[in-house]
């Protein structure tokens, strides 16, 4: 196949934590939640321990919709309850404590992203990475599936794979 | 357009910029980018200031991108190219060599040792004249240059010698990101020609490669004038067809499973029209020229384990240069009068570093380093000599540890310390750096940066048969600067910086008269320098895909003792940089404009009434480049440099009679591209 790919690739105008919620809003594009996920009136956007991302997505999500309901966004402490969450970003947490974090979702609909190397390698879903200085990122399908989470192929085929 | 108005202007636009950022929406908000945009978005991660990515908010170091695109769109061919495009930073050129200044230190001669050059963060600076090669001369082509770092200020702290001004880090591009396949022909004015073919690919199974071969050749202008041979004996000044330039660039990197082997081998030969170190001008039958080659093989390894990521890494690289200088030639033809130079630099490093966060707020990063410096050959002879008058066969050892910390004292205070320790055959090194970073909001940072370097005696210097005994007792050379940066972010769209410093520069190898020595000169430290500047950066997103940067540097960099400003230091530096979309669908115009304020030469004795005695006039240069997709698979690119045929002159160091060489008037270039890229 033939392709010649549009280069877009800017420098440096852009912080890390806007670029992050750029992706965690695109993200959540791509998914299809079951129906059984948390009803509300809000779309849930939690972030554990990234307060810049959090102000980042805040400012991206205004007046913007996921699922027909507006999207909030709230950071959320550690021993904070999660499941309400439809996603959860999480930063700056060693590697070893993922395994709490997810544990404790059970299984619940909810998309996990992070920046934590090995990551989905410790049960999360979406993982982001830096090569050449632009932001990639990993899915671990199965965990995604095994939540009832539903993940686009425009998704996957853009995902490095594991 | 006089000195003060333009700097007036700069000023102007630098303030207008920070203190009245758009808030109108002029580019589309990040979100309303499509994944596939936003993942070519460069997010400002910084490798070299800490060796680990990092935001460059957050770095200890006043940090400047360039990246494969603005190397693309702005049709940059050599790495002095793409450094003249950052902010301070100036490039002189003898026609043989490119010389880098930065923060007004730009002694002409000086090759570059004040400066250390990286490639995937491995050094490349010679082990000869600890030279960074910053022409044709560094080996590989800018189009496999996936970005450069420009780390201003002292880093001897992490990496030792050279680290003096900055550290250039030049990452190379990987099979993903050249997916697919290309070759590019080139024409240019001065009989310009090159080709180059790439390819590379990232294939399922994790394994990425990337292979690339460039040959590029000039034949240079046919006369070049120089008023100070401008007699009935050396042709009236007038050097005919002695400007040509050929290299020969090769390029591999392979990855996989975390080892990442990058090997490279350039050659480059240069005619040296200037008669430089004394030899017949205009001279045809045995011209002066150099060539330089270098070749490198770099195998770097890392692997995280938790929160521990360990590297580990084996380079060789080899260094080889000759040249021919004809001194004189005997009345029957004879060139026993002809030198030949040779040098062979070779060397193996190994080192080892282990990155590792501690109690979450600690980033801690050390490491050791082992280099064998297995040749520091040097040797000069007269042609039809058996004898060489010059035979130096060196060989050496370095070793090296050094730690650093990183602590985030709070959300919005990181403090930054960190020590290195240098051992030489000859004496050791302790060199710190400590930072304050202040980051009241994640768009936001202020920083205090304090570091310290040192720059080692170089072989070329150590020459006891040149340059007398005396240059045993050379040691390393010693900076300290201070420097405070501001740098902020609004709305994704712009960026702004202003950093300002100060330095003292003690104990620089100076050149000095010496009857001893055998060719009257010898080297002592003895040169001080005080500098301060201060310098602006802006660089906006406008609509669509345009882009915009401007930067602006003012500096007054003298001797302490004369308190003369140096040769070679302008007090202005000012940049733009535009590019804009169009004329037709994806296509795009670059335009650049640089200037620099007059600078002084190198003090010249005995030379009458050349024209620029004391001073090269200030200079503003314009170029501007075209890229211009056709259909799918073709793309043609054209670029003139030099728009408007500006004279201008760059400061040469003493080995010339010339005070300053004239640079390039207009010239083009057009080529053409067929690419064969690979889905995704």
């Amino acid at each position: 196949m033939v392709l010649l790919s549009r280069t877009v690739a800017m420098a440096q105008d852009v912080t890390e934590p806007a670029l992050k919620a750029a992706f965690i809003y695109n993200f959540a594009r791509f998914t299809t939640w079951p129906a059984e996920a948390p009803a509300g009136d809000h779309f849930v956007i939690c972030v554990l321990n990234d307060p810049a991302v959090a102000e980042a997505l805040q400012r991206a999500v205004v007046g913007k919709s996921l699922t027909d309901r507006p999207i909030v966004v709230t950071p959320v402490t550690p021993s904070a309850p999660k499941r309400s969450c439809r996603v959860l970003y999480m930063a700056g947490l060693p590697v070893s404590q993922v395994p709490d974090v997810v544990s404790e979702l059970r299984e619940a609909p909810v998309l996990t992203i992070s920046d934590i190397g090995g990551f989905t390698s410790a049960g999360g879903m979406t993982q982001f990475f830096f090569e050449h200085g632009q932001l990639r990122f990993r899915i671990h399908l199965e965990s995604a599936k095994r939540a009832g989470l539903q993940i686009s192929s425009r998704l996957l085929i853009m995902a490095r794979p594991q | 357009m006089t000195r003060m108005t333009l700097a007036r202007a700069a000023c102007a636009l630098a303030f207008a910029a920070l203190l009245a950022p758009p808030r109108v929406a002029m580019a589309q908000s990040l979100t309303d980018l499509s994944l596939e945009d936003l993942m070519q978005i460069d997010a400002g991660q910084v490798f070299g200031a800490s060796e680990r990515l990092q935001p460059a908010i957050e770095a200890p170091a006043s940090v400047s991108f360039i990246t494969a695109q603005e190397i693309h769109r702005y049709g940059y061919r050599t790495l002095a190219d793409v450094l003249r495009a950052v902010r301070g930073v100036y490039v002189t050129n003898d026609r043989n060599f490119s010389f880098v200044g930065i923060r007004g230190f730009g002694k002409p001669g000086d090759y570059n040792s004040r400066i250390l050059l990286l490639v995937n963060g491995h050094r490349v600076n010679d082990n000869i004249f600890g030279q960074a090669e910053i022409g044709a001369e560094f080996g590989l082509d800018p189009a496999m240059f996936e970005r450069v770092e420009i780390i201003r200020g002292p880093a001897s702290s992490l990496y030792g010698d050279s680290a003096f001004f900055a550290v250039v880090n030049v990452i190379t591009r990987s099979g993903a990101s050249l997916a697919g396949s290309s070759l590019t022909v080139e024409n240019g004015t001065l009989g310009t020609r090159l080709v180059r073919s790439s390819t590379g690919q990232r294939f399922s199974n994790g394994l990425d490669m990337a292979l690339s071969a460039t040959y590029e050749h000039s034949d240079g202008e046919s006369a070049l004038f120089f008023p100070v041979f401008n007699t009935p004996l050396t042709n009236h000044g007038i050097a005919e067809d002695l400007d040509a330039e050929g290299a020969k660039q090769l390029y591999g990197r392979f990855n996989a499973r975390g080892l990442t082997v990058t090997t490279m081998f350039g050659t480059r030969k240069r005619l040296v029209p200037t008669a430089s170190t004394g030899t017949r001008f205009n001279e045809q039958l045995w011209p002066e020229q150099t060539t330089d080659r270098h070749g490198l093989v770099d195998a770097d390894y890392g692997r995280s384990f938790g929160d521990t990521r360990l590297t580990m890494r084996a380079s060789y690289d080899r260094f080889s240069y000759s040249g021919v200088y004809p001194l004189a030639i005997e009345a029957n033809g004879s060139p026993s009068g002809v030198a030949e130079t040779a040098g062979l630099g070779s060397r193996w490093s190994v080192s080892t570093g282990v990155t590792r966060a501690l109690f979450t707020r600690h980033t801690l990063r050390a490491g050791a380093e082992f280099i064998d410096n297995l040749h520091q050959n040097q040797r000069a002879s007269f042609l039809l000599d058996a004898e060489p008058f010059l035979d130096v066969r060196n060989s050496s050892t370095q070793q090296a540890l050094y730690v650093q910390n990183e602590t985030r004292v709070t959300r919005w205070l990181i403090a930054n310390a960190g020590l290195r320790y240098d051992r030489y055959e000859q004496f050791d090194r302790v060199t710190p750096r400590a930072a304050v970073i202040v980051l009241p909001s994640s768009s936001q940072s202020f920083k205090y940066l304090y570091g310290g370097a040192f720059r080692a005696p170089n072989e070329y210097e150590l020459n006891d048969v040149y340059f007398s005994e005396r240059v045993h007792s050379l040691r390393p050379e010693a900076i300290d600067t201070h420097e405070f940066v501001w740098e902020r972010y609004f709305n994704d769209r712009l960026r702004t910086a202003v950093s300002t410093y100060w330095y003292k520069a003690d104990r620089l190898i100076t050149p000095t008269p010496d009857p001893d020595a055998f060719i009257g000169i010898s080297f002592l430290n003895q040169g001080e320098v005080r500098a301060k500047g201060i310098e602006l950066e802006g660089q906006m997103r406008l609509r669509g895909e345009s882009r915009a940067l401007f930067s602006y540097a003012v500096q007054r960099t003298a001797d302490r003792e004369t308190e003369d400003e140096l040769p070679n230091s302008p007090r202005h530096v000012a940049k733009v940089r535009v590019s804009l979309p169009g004329p037709t669908n994806r296509s795009f115009v670059s335009v650049e404009g640089q200037y620099l304020s007059s600078r002084a030469t190198l003090p010249r004795p005995n030379l009458g009434a050349y024209v620029f005695a004391t001073h090269v006039p200030q200079e503003a240069t314009v170029n501007v480049t075209l890229v211009q997709p056709l259909g799918q698979t073709w793309e043609l690119n054209g670029g003139i440099r030099n728009l408007f045929n500006a004279r201008h002159f760059d400061p040469v160091s003493d080995q010339h009679l010339q005070a300053a060489i004239e640079q390039n008037g207009r010239t083009a270039r057009i080529g053409l591209t067929w690419k064969f890229q690979q889905a995704r």
